[in-house]
């Protein structure tokens, strides 16, 4: 257990202070320090406002309790897309596999550690998605503290299981496509990706905007049914919604139980397709392993006779 | 005590970049692996310390296998890599407490323990700066401070002594020859004939992947004057410095 908090410590800052690498000078940080708190509070603020929109909507219709359907469903697909990004960097790419191999610590702790450092990434979005949504949905259905309780409980443990499919997703890629050697294709194609998402979902919001009440109600139920659906099919939906709804606390322990359980089937599985794929090949060079091909060397050759000539 | 045991290893198929290994490194000895570039020694190291699964072979520290045993036989191998390049975004002390963690050194030994290595070493000032502030030998002093501060019984070091300024090297050196003495095994690889001449007990040459001499220094020299491959080898390893 404290080997697991000294390696994921270790790992978060190793990643975390990569982004003030550059400039370490004291006023330098302060700056962006404020400007940071800036953008989160500016964030923060247009998502509790979007929320704002949306709850009140519904509760003309005491349909309030749609929206916690509809945000954790959202919460769960932004936290699978940033995962799959973070697991690729924090399982693949980072050399670090090569240094902590040889410690004394059980394949498993380096796993728990390394969900550990995706995990903390994922709180910091909560932080600013997922906070001022949960508070206006409380201030305006006047929830008692046990509503806050919970959803604070349920907000750090949702993400797990949908951290847990983008690892998955991503080892299976990586054990049976040897996509490491396709480093920089892959580096090139998560940006790209987040750029889409993030324009797709700008447009349909800004689309939103133009609509009444009455067209939002609809598009709203429609976007409840496709909620029943996914959480008909993710077990672990259901009881998040329940939980934070009805400041429901048993609601939440089946929510921890099922998320332990896939926890430690994923751990099973896990420690089997990681360190059998990278302990056994840790060809981190890319042409290293590559033959020289006849092509390489005729262009060589040709190269060399017009070296020559020009000589 | 180290033991290997018929490893082999191929990182491509039908090319193996460590051919049928045996070597026995014993307790209260110093084993110099030596070899040109390229050779295996590196691949060899990392199979010994669990970074790579051996394809073949068994090896085994302190009588513990490293595949079966590997969280005890780890506990007992002090490790530095051939590149000092590890969390460099850690500040000196934050990475030797965290070797400490994973070491389970008690808090009480382990200040002192660092202060005496760090102090030793001249990098006792800067613990407290971001390693990425480092110069390569201040790196490779610190990853050496992590690695002894359990004191391991079997230190096992990749070109430890490339980037260190002379006094270092020669600490580092002294510190080799002590822990020998103590009872423990050391096995480091190197390109440098003089250190293996003068620091080891025994010597072992690999050249592509395969161990061509195992002996004492002087036996490596009266050999050399009549088997023309090991001159021609020796050269290879001479000429590189
Ligand atoms: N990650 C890798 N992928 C493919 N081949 C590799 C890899 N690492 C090493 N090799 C090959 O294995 C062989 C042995 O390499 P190794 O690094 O063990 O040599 P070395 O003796 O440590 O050399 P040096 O003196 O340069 O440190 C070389 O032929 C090298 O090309
Ligand atoms: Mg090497």
């Amino acid at each position: 257990m404290n080997k697991i908090f000294s390696l994921t410590k270790v790992l978060l800052k190793n990643s975390f202070q990569k982004y003030d690498e550059k400039n370490n000078k004291k006023s330098g940080k302060i700056l962006r320090i404020i400007c940071y708190g800036i953008l989160l509070i500016y964030l923060m603020g247009i998502f509790g406002f979007m929320s704002y929109g949306l709850i009140t909507t519904l509760m003309q219709v005491q349909q309030e309790s749609m929206f916690i359907g509809i945000f954790l469903i959202a919460l769960a697909m932004l936290t699978l897309i940033q995962s799959i990004i973070s697991a690729t960097n924090v399982f693949y790419f980072s050399k670090d596999l090569d240094y902590i191999l040889p410690l004394p610590l059980k394949p498993r702790d380096i796993l728990i550690s390394k969900l550990n450092v995706i995990l903390v990434t994922e709180y910091v979005m909560e932080i600013i998605f997922a906070v001022a949504p949960i508070i206006v949905y409380g201030i305006l259905t006047s929830a008692g503290p046990m509503f806050y309780i919970v959803a604070l409980l349920v907000l750090l443990i949702f993400p797990i299981i949908p951290i847990l499919i983008a690892t998955f997703i991503i080892m299976i890629i990586m054990s049976f496509s040897k996509g490491a050697k396709n480093k920089d294709r892959f580096r090139l194609i998560a940006p790209i990706l987040g750029i889409i998402i993030a324009l797709v979902i700008s447009f349909s919001a800004s689309g939103t905007s133009e609509i009444n009440d009455a067209q939002l109600i609809e598009l709203l139920m429609q976007a409840n049914s496709m909620v029943e659906v996914i959480s008909d099919s993710f077990p672990v939906i259901k009881p998040a919604i329940n939980a934070i709804v009805n400041s429901s606390f048993i609601e939440f322990l089946k929510l921890l139980g099922i998320t332990a359980i896939i926890y430690i089937v994923f751990l099973l599985i896990g420690n089997k397709l990681y360190f059998r794929g990278a302990v056994g090949n840790l060809s981190s060079g890319t042409k290293k392993g590559k033959n020289i091909t006849g092509k390489d060397i005729k262009i060589n050759s040709v190269r060399k006779i017009i070296c020559e000539k020009r000589i | 005590m180290i033991k290997l045991e018929n490893v082999s290893k191929s990182y491509v198929k039908g090319k193996k970049s460590v051919d049928s290994l045996n070597l026995e490194i014993k307790d209260g000895e110093i084993f110099g692996f030596l070899g040109p570039n390229g050779a295996g020694k590196t691949t060899t190291i990392k199979m010994i310390t669990g970074i790579l699964n051996s394809d073949e072979g068994k090896i085994s520290v302190d009588d513990k296998d490293i595949k079966v045993d590997s969280i005890s036989a780890k506990k007992t191998i002090g490790f530095v890599p051939d590149t000092p390049d590890i969390f460099l975004k850690l500040k000196g002390i934050e990475y030797l407490n965290f070797m400490g963690d994973i070491y389970e050194v008690p808090k009480e030994i382990r200040t002192q323990r660092i202060e005496e290595l760090t102090k030793k070493f001249e990098i006792y000032d800067n613990l407290n700066e971001e390693m990425q502030g480092y110069s390569h030998g201040m790196r490779q002093k610190i990853i050496i401070c992590g690695a002894l501060l359990s004191n391991p019984k079997n230190w096992i070091l990749d070109e430890p002594m490339t980037g260190l300024d002379p006094k270092a090297s020669y600490d580092l050196k002294e510190m080799m020859r002590k822990h020998a003495k103590e009872g423990n095994c050391v096995f480091f690889s190197t390109h440098v004939l003089e250190v293996a001449e003068k620091l080891c007990d025994r010597v072992g040459i690999i050249n592509k992947g395969k161990l061509i001499f195992v002996g004492t220094f002087d036996d490596m020299k009266s050999k050399l004057k009549d088997n023309g491959t090991l001159e021609e080898l020796f050269l290879e390893i001479t000429q590189d410095e």
